[in-house]
């Protein structure tokens, strides 16, 4: 592994240390999803997106939005970690008077869009990628979703709306990790063939391990190739990936915790950090 | 006594020297003058530019211009994120279908103040003949709960051309509510207009008459044959459903002690459901709502339709004369 391959997924597992003691003092709040994306959060934030936390406002930067907002502890970690605001506003997730709501708002630096309800944020980012092209300005789009909100008939309307104005400038991500809040994705309601999906909707759609970062690397790399239509990746997530218990379980989609589980996810993380020094 | 304001054109009074005019045509006209000056305006619709009288800006300002087909949800999506590039997007669609399809959407956006402008034609009963899935009579109770909104229904043509050009220039979410049918153009178009300010049309003791929108001009001609008989009215166009010009009804009913508010909406989530609770809060007066009777419209020709349903000038005429006699 080199240097900086290694250096990423240390960063990775330090946030889900962060997202872990946020949830602990919250009494409440959304691991699964939040666990399974913090390598791609983590490559956003730190190696792909054109983005300065000491100017959250700068017109040059890219945007980076979330549409399953309720994965925002892994967010709002990641913008304390790199300086969008003070570490110490962690400590207040979900509490009153709190910067950091339980689901994300604009006003929060750093934090481009306002989420909370599902299947809204396609549509937000492609509002944002046409604003941009109107404009002619080169920034990018990031746009976050789960793959529960594929469900939503509004996705597939932005979808729709992304191709009809070539909008080369907007990436969507998938969280792929199959399951929901109420339980596996192929029982809730199927998905299908997202890939084919998404490239009848005229988009370029790519397949990557969520958890691999040199994978990730040349595939953000690759997006940059594409012109006069958006692309979507499609991250094959684990959900709650890094604590044995939470893997693959929908039943820690969101989590509420007797004290035990804290200890024991916090000491597995913290042993999967020292094996990397 | 009463006295007449200067708001009013010449022949007010008289109807039939009077322009009949669209308020989604005063939207129509005053959108494209704002869109030429500012290209930061941006007009989205919903596979409607024609109803929304938005043909003209489609074909003269294409790049200000977004047609997203028949999905509302995804228009108001596409409005906040151009937003958070700094657009001033107008959501444009009938009323039933935005807000009605995408409350959701402009809820999020209200959520923070996002500067979005949601224009829905095609409220009331004045609809006619589409019936009542194209009637929309709860647009105001939906919007009214959301916290922070501003919430416009202009009384005529001119009026919607002064209401767009506000709502354009002021900061934070905003609805606008315009009408397929026509209706008499009897405001001045530079009559002063301020968002939160209602106007007295007509100053008087006896009775406090309220009225919003597209039963502005019937109430008007309802009271005219009062007025001749002797009695005195304050009557007050409540343009902006929210904020609502608290101060401007309370003085007036705490002078009249009767109140009278008519408005094309159900009554259940109406204007006259605001107004009675600051009167009842403030000064509990005696109050009657006239407007949609909690049902859903019909077929029918704009003026059955008002007959039918109790809004014509005589109508209203006999339920105003039942108050007060």
């Amino acid at each position: 592994m080199n240097k900086k391959i290694k250096e990423l997924k240390k960063k990775s597992i330090e946030l889900k240390i962060d997202v872990i003691k946020m949830l602990d003092k919250a009494g409440s709040g959304h691991v699964g999803g939040a666990f399974g994306m913090a390598e791609i959060f983590t490559l956003l934030y730190n190696e792909i997106a054109n983005i300065d936390p000491k100017k959250p406002d700068w017109k040059e930067r890219d945007y980076i939005l979330v549409s399953n907002g309720h994965i925002c502890p892994i967010w709002y970690a990641i913008l304390a970690n790199i300086g969008y605001f003070d570490r110490k506003k962690l400590d207040k997730l979900r509490k009153v008077d709190s910067l950091l709501q339980g689901h994300p708002k604009i006003n929060i630096p750093g934090v481009e869009n306002s989420s909370g309800m599902l299947g809204h944020g396609l549509s937000q980012a492609v509002g944002v990628a046409l604003g941009l092209k109107m404009k002619k300005m080169k920034n990018k789009v990031f746009c976050i979703m789960s793959d529960g909100e594929q469900q939503e008939g509004q996705t597939w309307e932005a979808a729709m709306s992304a191709s009809k104005y070539f909008l080369d400038n907007l990436v969507g991500i998938i969280d792929y990790n199959k399951i929901q809040i109420d339980g596996n994705i192929s029982d809730i309601m199927p998905l299908g063939d997202l890939k084919n999906k998404y490239e009848d909707f005229g988009w370029m759609v790519l397949d990557v391990n969520g958890h691999n970062i040199e994978h990730l690397l040349s595939c953000f790399e690759f997006v940059n190739k594409i012109k006069k239509q958006p692309t979507l990746i499609i991250a094959h997530t684990t959900p709650g990936k890094g604590v044995d218990f939470m893997e693959n379980k929908f039943e820690y989609h969101d989590w509420t915790d007797d004290g035990e589980e804290v200890k024991e996810a916090l000491r597995q993380l913290r042993q999967k950090l020292s094996d990397l020094y | 006594m009463n006295k007449m304001s200067n708001y009013f054109l010449r022949d007010w009074k008289n109807e039939s020297k009077l322009e009949q005019k669209a308020l989604r045509d005063g939207f129509g006209e005053m959108i494209l003058k704002l869109g030429k000056d500012n290209k930061d305006i941006i007009v989205l619709n919903a596979d409607l530019p024609g109803s929304l009288r938005v043909k003209k800006f489609e074909k003269e300002l294409p790049n200000q211009f977004v047609q997203v087909g028949v999905a509302e949800q995804n228009m108001a999506g596409i409005a906040t994120g151009l937003e958070i590039v700094g657009k001033i997007p107008f959501i444009t669609s009938f009323a039933a279908f935005s807000p009605g399809l995408n409350f959701s959407q402009i809820r999020l956006a209200a959520i923070c103040k996002q500067n979005i402008k949601v224009v829905g034609s095609h409220y009331g009963l004045n609809v006619g003949e589409d019936g009542a899935s194209a009637q929309m009579n709860s647009d105001l109770g939906m919007m009214k709960s959301l916290a922070g909104i501003t919430i416009i229904t202009p009384a005529d043509y001119n009026q919607a051309m002064q209401a767009t050009k506000l709502i354009s220039e002021m900061k934070g979410p905003a609805y606008l509510r315009v009408t397929r049918a026509k209706f008499p153009v009897f405001l001045k178009p530079d009559s002063e207009f301020e968002i939160g300010k209602a106007q007295k049309l007509i100053k008087g003791d006896d009775l406090t008459v309220i009225a919003t929108g597209s039963m502005v001009y019937e109430t008007i001609q309802a009271l005219l044959p009062l007025i001749e008989d002797g009695l005195s009215i304050d009557l007050l166009n409540i343009h902006t459903v929210k904020p609502l010009d608290k101060e401007i009804i309370l003085k007036s009913a705490k002078k009249t002690n009767k109140v009278i508010v008519v408005e094309e909406h159900n009554i259940w989530g109406g204007l006259g459901e605001s107004v009675a609770r600051l009167l009842g809060e403030k000064h509990p007066v005696e109050i009657k709502c006239i407007g949609i009777k909690d049902t859903f419209g019909e077929s029918g020709s704009h003026r059955d339709l008002w007959s039918k349903y109790g809004l014509d000038r005589k109508s209203l005429r006999k339920q105003i004369s039942s108050l007060i006699f």
